[in-house]
Formats: structure tokens, C-alpha cells, sequence
């Protein structure tokens, strides 16, 4: 069985995720779980695994969807079938609403699309603007830095400057390698 | 058990201690934080609450300057009164009044209390006397700041910090400050402020939060959005228009001297208030308000400041008077409770002190 991520090695891991008792398997290989952070202490993994079954449902959800019903893409809102949940803590869409409150903070990133208007209507923004944690601000400014550079890169390229784009490769790969620590 | 002991005033000091402005009464803080790969509080198992806690408090435990002088209260096995009593000091909130693993951990002079299982992992809140709120942020903050480096916060880069009601989101910031608004409600242009409040950004509640009617003309001004707005900025637009209410406000007081009705209603006030036999929490508030504003204008003269006047608002509520009259403790009814808040009230206007016979006592047991 080949990975259902990079569809290209053989798949040796297989995890199974339950939503309104529909089972889902994914298989994939070492490399593609390495690269998403699965361990074998699942609380060491974080919401990874989560960011996995989003990723690849959401893959195979558009591709059925357009196989087997080619009208969907013009009907707006969400039907019975595809009720939207949060996959760690199984708080419905509708659940929310009528409460109020999430479930876990996951349900940011689960429900992102439908709680931007909402914050929208409360704060009338959607963009925090305050404090960062000190773990964050290294990691947005590693991920800054390396639009930079990769501009300047690409410029380098351009310009035909090769000894300039070395030196710029080199950096990049540096810096990328501190954002894996 | 807790004893009051423990508690290290009669009245919190954030109430009792002198600052200049007659308007403002106290500025509060709160953040709001939730610890990364936990359910929030609605979905969060009783095992998965103790964990947290026992998360949450060791790390408390590692901040040095904080282990050793701070309270710890676990409120599960504290009586229904007692939780009741915490809440008339501003110390918990409904969402810790019920249920296992919920906390609080207070420094000893009542300037801070860190909520714990509230309605998001953690609430910390600063409140202080008068006019201060970068001084209330900064200790939150240094507190934040080092439990962030033990504990991983919800964080979302888009988002900000992640809390269980969307209308915390971003920042977790509320900032309010507690204003008595006496002339603005006896000149009646109190509704088009707090009308236009609202409209602008912020909310407007009374004495005891969310719901209660705007007693003794106390109104508890706050900043309605958390997210798109940094720390500072949130900070200085609630101080700015808590500044300019207190500007309106004193001006309407001046204009009551010339209002002959109204210290007729403040000299019967303080006719009610050093004569009375019985007083129930409502009229209570109202005639101390009235007071408090004869006392501003040196139409009566007291003892008591009208700042010194605020040590009342905690101290007749129904709780307090419970608790700290020993002899009445089990079963103190409303018609008991009246006599006693009329007796603390006389006493404090002819002495300047808050003194139940039973407050020198040694204290008891809860």
C-alpha cells in the first residue's frame, strides 16, 4: 500500500481517526510521519496528527465530492451529512453556537473559516495585534527572515550573481534547519 | 481550612487604601489563558480539570518570589457561604462557585488573584485603589511572563491567544475601572453616556458585574474588544474615557450645589445612615452613594473620607456581614443581617472603623 501523502513509498504507519462513528484509516510512510511530527507518545505530538487527517480528508473529500456530486460546489452552507466537528475535542459547529464557547483551541483552527465573521462582528477585526509569546517571536522572524532571503535569492538568480546565490543558499538552509529544533 | 486569618483584611486593601480621585474607586485587569492540548472548560473531564490544576500549580510552585507569600484556596471543599463571600471581594467568579479542581491563589495584600478552572485555564487579575492601570497590567504581565516560559499557552498567530468565549480572543485583556457616577445619575444624562459607551466599544455593568442593577451609582467601565488592538492601546482607551467620564461627572456635582432638592436628599441620607436600626443592601448602597457625595461637596462633615465611605460597599454586603459577625455565623437571617448592617454603617460613620464587637475577637474557623 503506497503513503495517501506522498503516494510514492510504501505506507508502514496506519492510524485510525473516529468521527460520528465513521472510522477513517490513514496510511502512510516513515519519512511523511517523521515530517509531521507522529512519535509514539501521543502527547508529545501535539495537534499534528490533527493538521495529518485534515490534510488528507481534505484531499480525498474534494475528490469524491467531485466525482459523485458535481452540484455541491453551488449549494452554500453546511447540509446534515457534513457537519462540521472539531477533530480533537468533537464539538459540533452547531454545538458552538448555541453555546457560545469552544471546546479546545483547536476549534480555532477547525471552525477558522466560520469564526472569522464572528469575530469579525465582535471585535471588528480579525487580527491580533497584541503580545507574542517568546517561542512565537523566534519562530515568525525565522520565517520572515527566510522571505527575505529567498527574494534576495531569487534576485541573485536572476541577476545571474552565482556567487551571491551561494551564499544566500547556504544561509536559508541554516536557518531552516533551526526551525526544525 | 481557611481561616480569616489568612484573609489579611477586613477590607481588601484595593478599596481601602487612600488615592486622590473621588470618582474612581478601583482599576482592574484580568487576562485570560488556556494551556496548550487541554479540552476548555466544557469539554474538559474531571481527571483532565485535576491534571490541569496540578499542571497549573507547579508551576506556580517554580516562581520563587511567588510560592512562598502567595494563598493558595482550593474551593471544592469550601462551603457554599464562604465561596459567596470570596465573590463579594471580587475573588471568583460564578464558573468557580460549583464544580471539582477550581482555585485561586491570591497574594497576600489582595492586589492579585490568579482564577484557576474558571471559564478559560487561567484568569489572572490585578485590581488597585484609584486611577492605575499600567501599574495593574505590569503585574499580570510579570506574572504571565514567567509562568509562559514554563507553561505553553493557546496561541494561534492569526488568532492571538485563544480562549474558550471568542470575545476574549486576541489579547484576553479586559481592563475596567470602577467609577461612582452620582451626579451624572441625579442630572439623568447618565443613559446617554452609558448608550454611547456601549456604541463605541465598551461595557457597562454595575457593582456586582454582569446583570446587576447599577447600585449606589456605580458603574464598572470595560473594554468590549480583546482582539486588534494591542495591550497598550487597550489600556489607554479605557483610561481615557474613564478620565473624561470623571471629568463630566465632577462638573455635574458641582452643579448639584445650586440643587436644593438633592441635598435635601443628601442630609436625609445621613440622617438614615447614623439613625437607623435596620438596612437592607439596596437602600444601603443608595444612601451611602448620597453620603458619599455630601461628604465630597462638604455638605456633612464624617469621620470617614469619602474615599474611606468605599470600605463599605465590600463590607454590608450580605456575606460579609455574615462571616465576620461570629455569634450569627450559622444562621444569620435577613432581619438580623438588616440590624447588623445598620449597626456597621453608624459605627463607621461615628469612628471612622469598621468594628462588629465580634471582629476583635479572635477570628473563627469557616
Amino acid at each position: 500500500m503506497k503513503c495517501d501523502l506522498c503516494k510514492i513509498s510504501e505506507a508502514t504507519i496506519h492510524i485510525q481517526e473516529v468521527i460520528n462513528n465513521n472510522i477513517k484509516t490513514i496510511h502512510i510512510c516513515e519519512d511523511c510521519a517523521k515530517s509531521y511530527g507522529i512519535k509514539n507518545n501521543i502527547f508529545e505530538m501535539g495537534f499534528n496528527l490533527f493538521d495529518l487527517f485534515a490534510k488528507i480528508n481534505g484531499e480525498k473529500k474534494d475528490d469524491i465530492e467531485l466525482k459523485e456530486n458535481p452540484v455541491k460546489e453551488h449549494k452554500s452552507g453546511i447540509d446534515d451529512e457534513n457537519i462540521i466537528k472539531c477533530p480533537l475535542c468533537g464539538i459540533s459547529y452547531d454545538e458552538f453556537l448555541e453555546s457560545g464557547k469552544l471546546g479546545c483551541g483547536y476549534c480555532y483552527t477547525s471552525f477558522r473559516e466560520q469564526i472569522k465573521p464572528i469575530l469579525r462582528r465582535i471585535h471588528g477585526c480579525i487580527y491580533h495585534k497584541g503580545k507574542v509569546p517568546v517561542k512565537y517571536k523566534k519562530r515568525i522572524k525565522i520565517v520572515k527572515d527566510l522571505k527575505v532571503l529567498n527574494n534576495r535569492l531569487r534576485m541573485a538568480l536572476k541577476k545571474e550573481d552565482y556567487e551571491e546565490a551561494a551564499f544566500l543558499r547556504d544561509k536559508i538552509k541554516k536557518i531552516s534547519t533551526q526551525t526544525e529544533e | 481550612m481557611l481561616n480569616f486569618t489568612q484573609i489579611n483584611n477586613v477590607v481588601p486593601r484595593w478599596i481601602s487604601e487612600s488615592h486622590p480621585s473621588p470618582v474612581i474607586i478601583s482599576t482592574r485587569a484580568r487576562i485570560a489563558r488556556n494551556i496548550k492540548n487541554f479540552p476548555y472548560l466544557f469539554r474538559l473531564t474531571d481527571k483532565q480539570s485535576m491534571d490541569l490544576l496540578e499542571k497549573i500549580n507547579s508551576s506556580l510552585h517554580q516562581i520563587p518570589d511567588l510560592a512562598g507569600s502567595y494563598i493558595f484556596i482550593k474551593l471544592s471543599n469550601q462551603s457554599h457561604k464562604f465561596k459567596q463571600f470570596l465573590k463579594e471581594r471580587f475573588l471568583i467568579t460564578d464558573y468557580l462557585l460549583k464544580g471539582e479542581n477550581k482555585q485561586i491563589v491570591i497574594d497576600r495584600n489582595e492586589y492579585m488573584n490568579i482564577m484557576i478552572n474558571e471559564e478559560d485555564h487561567l484568569r489572572i487579575q490585578v485590581i488597585y485603589p484609584g486611577l492605575n492601570f499600567r501599574k495593574a497590567y505590569q503585574f499580570i504581565e510579570s506574572i504571565e511572563s514567567r509562568l509562559e516560559n514554563i507553561l505553553e499557552f493557546d496561541f494561534n498567530e492569526e488568532f492571538g491567544y485563544l480562549t474558550s468565549c471568542p470575545t476574549n480572543a486576541g489579547t484576553g485583556l479586559r481592563v475596567s475601572s470602577m467609577m461612582h457616577l452620582i451626579g451624572l445619575k441625579l442630572n439623568s444624562k447618565i443613559k446617554q453616556i452609558t448608550d454611547n459607551l456601549a456604541g463605541s466599544g465598551f461595557t457597562v455593568r454595575g457593582f456586582s458585574g454582569e446583570g446587576s442593577k447599577f447600585l449606589g451609582a456605580i458603574y464598572q467601565i470595560s473594554n468590549q474588544l480583546s482582539l486588534g488592538m494591542n495591550e497598550k492601546e487597550i489600556l489607554d482607551k479605557v483610561e481615557k474615557v474613564t478620565l473624561e467620564i470623571e471629568k463630566m461627572e465632577l462638573l455635574e456635582r458641582k452643579e448639584l450645589l445650586r440643587n436644593e432638592p438633592v441635598i435635601k436628599n443628601i442630609m436625609e441620607s445621613f440622617e438614615v445612615c447614623k439613625n437607623s436600626t435596620a438596612l437592607d443592601f439596596v437602600s444601603a448602597m443608595t444612601h451611602i452613594s448620597m453620603v458619599k457625595l455630601g461628604i465630597d461637596l462638604k455638605l456633612v462633615k464624617t469621620i470617614p473620607s469619602a474615599n474611606d465611605m468605599n470600605k463599605l460597599l465590600i463590607m454590608i454586603q450580605p456575606m460579609h456581614i455574615a462571616f465576620l459577625n461570629k455569634e450569627n455565623l450559622k444562621n444569620i437571617d435577613i432581619v438580623n443581617e438588616n440590624k447588623l448592617r445598620a449597626k456597621i454603617i453608624k459605627d463607621f460613620l461615628s469612628t471612622g472603623e469598621i468594628c462588629l464587637k465580634s471582629l476583635q475577637q479572635e477570628p473563627s474557623r469557616l
